[in-house]
Formats: C-alpha cells, sequence, structure tokens
C-alpha cells in the first residue's frame, strides 16, 4: 500500500516540478504579440502564395497590424468581403477600388494552327524547353504547353487543355495571386481587371515578328495588321513592334475588335453579336 | 602511364568512324550570316541592303573587346539584314548575301588556287620571328577568330594579356573528346606543319615560353604527324593522354597537362595556362601567314549514314546545314555538334557558323522515358567538376536557385556526364542548365 502512495508522491512531485519549470520558462521568454494577428491570420486565406508581396498570410497579417492600415498592401486572393473584415478589426476603412484581376493567356497557338514539328523527349517543363529551342510548335514566342504555370498554381485554377493544349485559366479560381505570370518563361500570362458582368477583351498572341513571319509559325498570329486598333472607337488599342495590345483601362469590352481580326488573335469571354460591319467584311 | 584528369569522366563510345580526308564543300550562293557567332557582345554590321561585297571583306565589326568581327565567305551583294532561324529554331538578326553566278565562279577559282599553296605543307619560321606580338593580336582580331572548339570565345581577347600577367603554358586542345566528330582530327592529320606555325605564332604573340600540344591516345596518325612537324627551336611537345570524357574541357585539360587544379570560378590564366583550339591555332595561322580572315572552318558530317559520306568538309561560314552533302535518314535526329554537348536541330536550313564543329545524325528513339532517381551516385562519381548533379538537378526543378548558387551551380560545364551515366534516365542536365542559368540573375 505504502508503494502506490510513494509512487503517486513522486510522480506527483515530479509533475509539479516540471510544471514550475515551464511556467517560469513561459514568464521568462514571454513575447507580447497583437492578438489581432491571429485573428487577422485566420482571415486570410491561408495558401501562403506570396500574391501580396510578402512571404506568406501571417507575414502579411503582422505588416498590416504594425502599419495599423491595409495602405499600400493588398491581398489579391481575399474577397473583399474578407478585406472589410480584416479591415474592420483594424479599425479602418476597407479599401475599395482594388478591382479584381485574373490571369489570361496571350497565346492561340492551337494544335491546329501550329502543328508539332517534331517531338521532344527532353525533361517535361517550359523553363527546359525555352532554354533549349523554340520549342515543338516552331513559335518562338508562344506557349510551350509543358504546365510549368499549372504546377506553380497553388489554386487548381489552371489545367491543360487536351485538345489544344494550351493552359486554361478557371477564371472562378484564379485569385491574381502572380505566380504564374512570373513562372512562365515566355510571359505568356497576364492579370488583367476581370471586367464588368464578366467581359474581357484580349489579344490572344505574343508573336513580335512581322506579319507574314508570324503568320509562317502560326496561323492565329496577331500580324500587326491595326485594323483593331482602327475599329476601337475608344482607342484603347495600340500596335507596336507588330503586335496589337489592348489597354484594360480604356477598354469599354464592346468586342468591335474580335470580328475585325483577320487572323482570330482576339479573344473574348463573351459571345460577339454580329454586327453590321462584320457583315459587310465577310461579303468582301 | 598516360595522364588524364583525377575526378569523374566517362567513358562513351567513341564512334570516330568518319573518314580524317577533308573535301571542299562548294560555296553557297546564299549565306546567312548571324550577328552572333560568338561569346560576346554582338558584331555590328558595317555594310547595309544592296552593298557589293568581296570574299573575305569585313561585314560587321567588333562592337566592344570582347566581341568578333565578321567576314564575307562569298562575294556577292547583301540582300537584306534581318533575322534568320537558328538551328533551335529561334530567330536572330543576320546579314545575308547573295552571288550571282559569275561571282560564284570567280570565288571558286580564288579559293581553289588558295588552298592550292597549302598543299606543300612546309614551316616557314621567319614570320613568327619578323612580326611583333601585337602585329599577331592586331591580325588575329582583324580576322574575327574565335575559339572554335565550341565556346566561340574570340581570341584576341585570350591572346591579350594584361600587363604584368605571365603565362608559363600554352595547351593546345587536340582532344576533341567528343563522341562522333573528327574535325579537329582531320585537320592535325592534314596540315600539322600548319598547326605547329599557328602555335609558334600564338607563343609569340603572348611571350609564352613553352606549348603543349594534347591530344587523346585515341589518335596517334595525328600525334605522329604533328611529331614529325615540330621544331627543335621552339619549345613546344605533344602529349597523349588517356581517353576520357570530357578532356576537352578546359579546366580538365589544364588538369590533365599540368596537374594543377583551377579553383571554382577561375580562369585558367590563374594557373599560368591559356587553353586554344588547335583548328584555333590553324585559323590564326591562316589569318596572321595569309591574310584569309575567318570565314571557312571543317565541319564533320556523321552519325548513322552510310560510311561513304560521313566525313569532313570545309566548309563556308554561312552555308547552310542541308547543302552539306548527306541523305538523311528516316527518322533520325540532327544535332549540331556532338551526341555529348551539341544541341538538337530543329531546322536544317539554318547556316554553319564559326562554332559549328559537325552534324551528327542519329536515328533511334531518343531518350528513355525517366524514373524517379535510386540515390546511387552515379552521377556524382561522373561529375568531372566534382559536383552534387542529381541535387543541383532538384534545385533547379523545384526553384531553388540561392541554393543551387551555393552549391556552385555555376561550375557546371554541362558536359552532360551526369545525364549520360544516370541508370535511371533521368534528365539532370536539362534542369541542371535551368539552375545554371537562373541563379546568375
Amino acid at each position: 500500500m505504502l508503494l502506490f502512495l510513494y509512487s503517486i508522491l513522486l510522480l506527483a512531485g515530479l509533475g509539479l516540478a516540471g510544471a514550475l519549470v515551464l511556467y517560469a520558462t513561459a514568464r521568462r521568454f514571454h513575447i507580447d504579440e497583437d492578438p489581432r494577428i491571429d485573428t487577422i491570420t485566420s482571415l486570410l486565406p491561408g495558401a501562403n502564395c506570396g500574391g501580396c508581396g510578402l512571404k506568406g498570410c501571417r507575414d502579411f497579417a503582422t505588416q498590416c497590424v504594425r502599419q495599423g492600415s491595409l495602405d499600400g498592401i493588398h491581398c489579391p486572393v481575399s474577397s473583399p468581403a474578407a478585406i472589410g473584415e480584416i479591415a474592420k478589426v483594424l479599425g479602418v476603412e476597407a479599401v475599395t477600388g482594388v478591382e479584381r484581376r485574373i490571369a489570361v493567356l496571350k497565346c492561340n497557338g492551337t494544335c491546329s494552327a501550329r502543328p508539332e514539328l517534331y517531338t521532344y523527349d527532353g525533361a517535361r517543363s517550359c523553363a527546359v524547353m525555352d532554354a533549349i529551342a523554340v520549342g515543338t510548335r516552331g513559335c518562338s514566342y508562344g506557349c510551350l504547353g509543358c504546365g510549368d504555370c499549372v504546377a506553380v498554381c497553388r489554386f487548381g485554377a489552371i489545367s491543360i487543355n487536351p485538345e489544344t493544349m494550351l493552359p486554361v485559366v478557371d477564371a472562378d479560381k484564379c485569385t491574381a495571386c502572380g505566380a504564374c505570370t512570373a513562372e512562365c518563361p515566355r510571359h505568356l500570362l497576364e492579370l488583367r481587371p476581370v471586367g464588368r458582368r464578366d467581359r474581357r477583351v484580349w489579344v490572344a498572341c505574343s508573336n513580335r515578328e512581322r506579319g507574314a513571319v508570324a503568320r509562317r509559325v502560326c496561323q492565329a498570329a496577331c500580324i500587326g495588321c491595326g485594323k483593331c486598333a482602327r475599329e476601337c472607337p475608344f482607342g484603347a488599342i495600340t500596335v507596336a513592334d507588330n503586335l496589337a495590345y489592348i489597354n484594360p483601362d480604356t477598354c469599354k469590352a464592346c468586342g468591335k475588335c474580335v470580328g475585325v481580326c483577320p487572323t482570330g488573335a482576339i479573344h473574348a469571354t463573351f459571345t460577339i453579336v454580329p454586327p453590321k460591319p462584320k457583315a459587310e467584311t465577310e461579303k468582301q | 602511364m598516360k595522364h588524364t584528369f583525377r575526378k569523374g569522366g566517362i567513358h562513351p563510345d567513341a564512334h570516330k568512324t568518319a573518314s580524317r580526308r577533308i573535301l571542299f564543300q562548294p560555296l553557297p550562293l546564299t549565306a546567312w550570316l548571324p550577328l552572333s557567332q560568338h561569346i560576346g557582345a554582338p558584331s555590328v554590321p558595317v555594310v547595309k541592303k544592296g552593298d557589293k561585297v568581296v570574299r573575305g571583306q569585313l561585314i560587321a565589326e567588333n562592337s566592344s573587346f570582347v566581341s568578333a568581327g565578321l567576314h564575307a565567305p562569298i562575294s556577292g551583294t547583301v540582300s537584306s539584314i534581318e533575322p534568320v532561324v537558328m538551328p533551335s529554331g529561334k530567330p536572330a538578326q543576320a546579314i545575308i548575301i547573295k552571288a550571282s553566278d559569275e561571282e560564284h565562279a570567280s570565288d571558286e577559282a580564288a579559293r581553289a588556287a588558295y588552298w592550292d599553296t597549302m598543299i606543300p605543307n612546309v614551316t616557314d619560321r621567319t614570320l613568327s620571328e619578323s612580326l611583333t606580338s601585337e602585329e599577331i593580336v592586331k591580325r588575329i582580331l582583324g580576322a574575327g577568330i574565335v575559339g572554335l572548339g565550341g565556346a566561340t570565345f574570340p581570341s584576341h581577347v585570350k591572346l591579350s594579356l594584361k600587363p604584368g600577367i605571365k603565362a608559363e603554358i600554352l595547351i593546345l586542345n587536340g582532344c576533341e573528346c567528343e563522341p562522333y566528330l573528327m574535325c579537329d582530327d582531320a585537320l592535325m592529320c592534314t596540315w600539322p606543319a600548319r598547326i605547329v606555325e599557328g602555335v609558334e605564332l600564338m607563343m609569340k604573340a603572348t611571350g609564352i615560353p613553352k606549348a603543349v600540344i594534347a591530344l587523346e591516345d585515341n589518335k596517334p596518325e595525328a600525334a605522329k604527324a604533328l611529331r614529325d612537324a615540330l621544331d627543335p627551336a621552339y619549345d613546344i611537345s605533344v602529349m597523349t593522354l588517356r581517353t576520357k570524357y570530357p578532356q576537352g574541357g578546359e579546366k580538365q585539360l589544364v588538369e590533365a597537362v599540368t596537374g594543377r587544379r583551377i579553383a571554382s570560378g577561375a580562369l585558367p590564366l590563374s594557373v599560368g595556362a591559356i587553353v586554344n583550339n588547335v583548328a584555333t591555332a590553324f585559323a590564326v595561322w591562316q589569318a596572321v601567314a595569309t591574310g584569309q580572315p575567318l570565314i571557312e572552318r571543317v565541319v564533320t558530317v556523321t552519325g548513322d549514314i552510310p560510311a561513304e559520306q560521313q566525313c569532313n568538309y570545309m566548309t563556308a561560314i554561312g552555308t547552310p546545314l542541308s547543302e552539306l552533302p548527306f541523305t538523311l535518314p528516316e527518322e533520325c535526329r540532327a544535332i549540331v555538334g556532338g551526341p555529348m554537348m551539341g544541341r538538337s536541330a530543329v531546322r536544317l536550313d539554318a547556316p554553319v557558323m564559326k562554332g559549328t564543329s559537325g552534324l551528327t545524325l542519329l536515328k533511334g528513339k531518343g531518350r528513355r522515358q525517366p524514373q524517379p532517381c535510386v540515390r546511387c551516385g552515379a552521377c556524382v562519381d561522373a561529375c568531372p567538376m566534382g559536383l552534387e548533379p542529381y541535387l543541383l538537378s532538384t534545385y533547379g526543378r523545384l526553384r531553388m536557385f540561392d541554393e543551387a548558387r551555393q552549391a556552385d551551380v555555376a561550375d557546371c560545364l554541362e558536359c552532360g556526364a551526369c545525364s549520360w551515366s544516370c541508370p535511371s534516365s533521368r534528365p539532370i542536365l536539362d534542369y541542371i542548365r535551368i539552375a545554371k542559368q537562373r541563379s546568375r540573375k
């Protein structure tokens, strides 16, 4: 019986001594941390994607608590509601007017537009392929189709379409963190504003060669003819280095340029109701 | 016991089956001349569209010290200066010269007369004794000579030593460790005396008292020919090394010849050595003695093609690869250079450049499907630089470029011994190349 008592007392004593050591250590090395950092961290997506330019979500939370505001830092992944919540925790007005953006692919080189020239059996990586040669499809500007962007996306928003062998961005999942735009060795992905009612228009080509040279490698290349720039009523389109660019800030997504493009290099997220000018060009 | 470098190295099948003869490839009617055929700044055109040029005329000059000039390989008219496709399929700015039939005929006659004077192959040493070192370097600079072993580093930069820096030994690289290629071997067998004279000119230019022509022991004919051509007045010796790939790597060669190791990131000059290719020595002799700039080079055509087609061709720079005489086998891949360090050619209408040592046409299915790494360490044993290729490759794949830099990825010479030795056929070098490129930024 006494053995039991001794055992219990000994273990209880050891436990107490241990607890005292832990208590003393915790007191000695205690760091005061703003509880708001934890709160804000729990409100953030937790993907640690680095889209804000900081090291991760906790770094973002620490940064906003330290400066006491959301000035100059923005989480592109969080919804406006979540940003509002964070602003409430900080006791400031939520930043409004930061429009949601999503990534678009500036290449339209489908399998039919630029057939495969040779088989590539090196490492399946766009970066490797770009460093060695021009790519299996002959275009030195276009998509290589090995899916480096797919691998780097932390939100599963990019997938390779097996028919076109081009990456497709899922507009619902894309958070505009910018990982894919940085990863693509040919800088083919661009973050553009999501647009009113999800209407976006962009030039799906990056080829800067002269029209004839560009067309030789890809049927769907922008040839820099400038028809779209002349058609645009808002002056949003500029042609530089044989390549058209639609300024997303001035583009009103009317879609007029889509119809006049002779190679179909301009893409839109909506179907164009055939306007009159298009019927005329068809007659010609 | 013959010398070689100590660390790593592999023994791929040599396949040196091509003939040692050098045939003359007819001049092309149209020459494509990319402005960047060397390491350093691209050269700047000094001709414009519509200009008449003659064979050997300067058409683009060097834009900075580390750069090289470019000369017209054929007489004709500059038809345009525009991007043309390289063997990789990428476009690069180039001067395009078109010749008329009369110009072509007179060029061919002049070329035949020029090479006829080479046939005696007798050494004449009055030249290297009469010229000053500045004059020799000036002529090399004027001839647009670059390292013809493959790295295409401008030769005048290598041969103009800074005052106060002394080199002890000039090493001539005749190893040609790359399988299949025979162009240096053919050159050494055909014009050994000219190469020795080129070496003497290089010694004079740099003031180096001692030179060693290093060959692998699989080229006994070339070694004998060179030994016969040596002049006792100069301290030049011919050294045969034990065959091992990549013996032709600069650091490996210096170690094999002198026994000295070059530190990470340092040049051979740090151990008192300068390395040049034997083909460069030949080009130096041509430029200094005959005044012909670098407008022709020897190109080996070899691989899985009929034996009578496997040969070396003295080819004008700017000749399209497809004009070389070979029948393209079915289901084959064309490699510019050898199978170890060469690059697959996507377009055969691309031109021969200063660094084009050969065209290897290989049949076969290509690479095997990569399997997971089994941690056998074969790549570590094979690496001639003492690196850990499996680790560098993983850094490249996972985009860990800072770690790659700390693991000395910059020392990698991209010889491909790691990928060759991997039992899982992993594309090790592909990813190391990425790590090397991106960690430099």
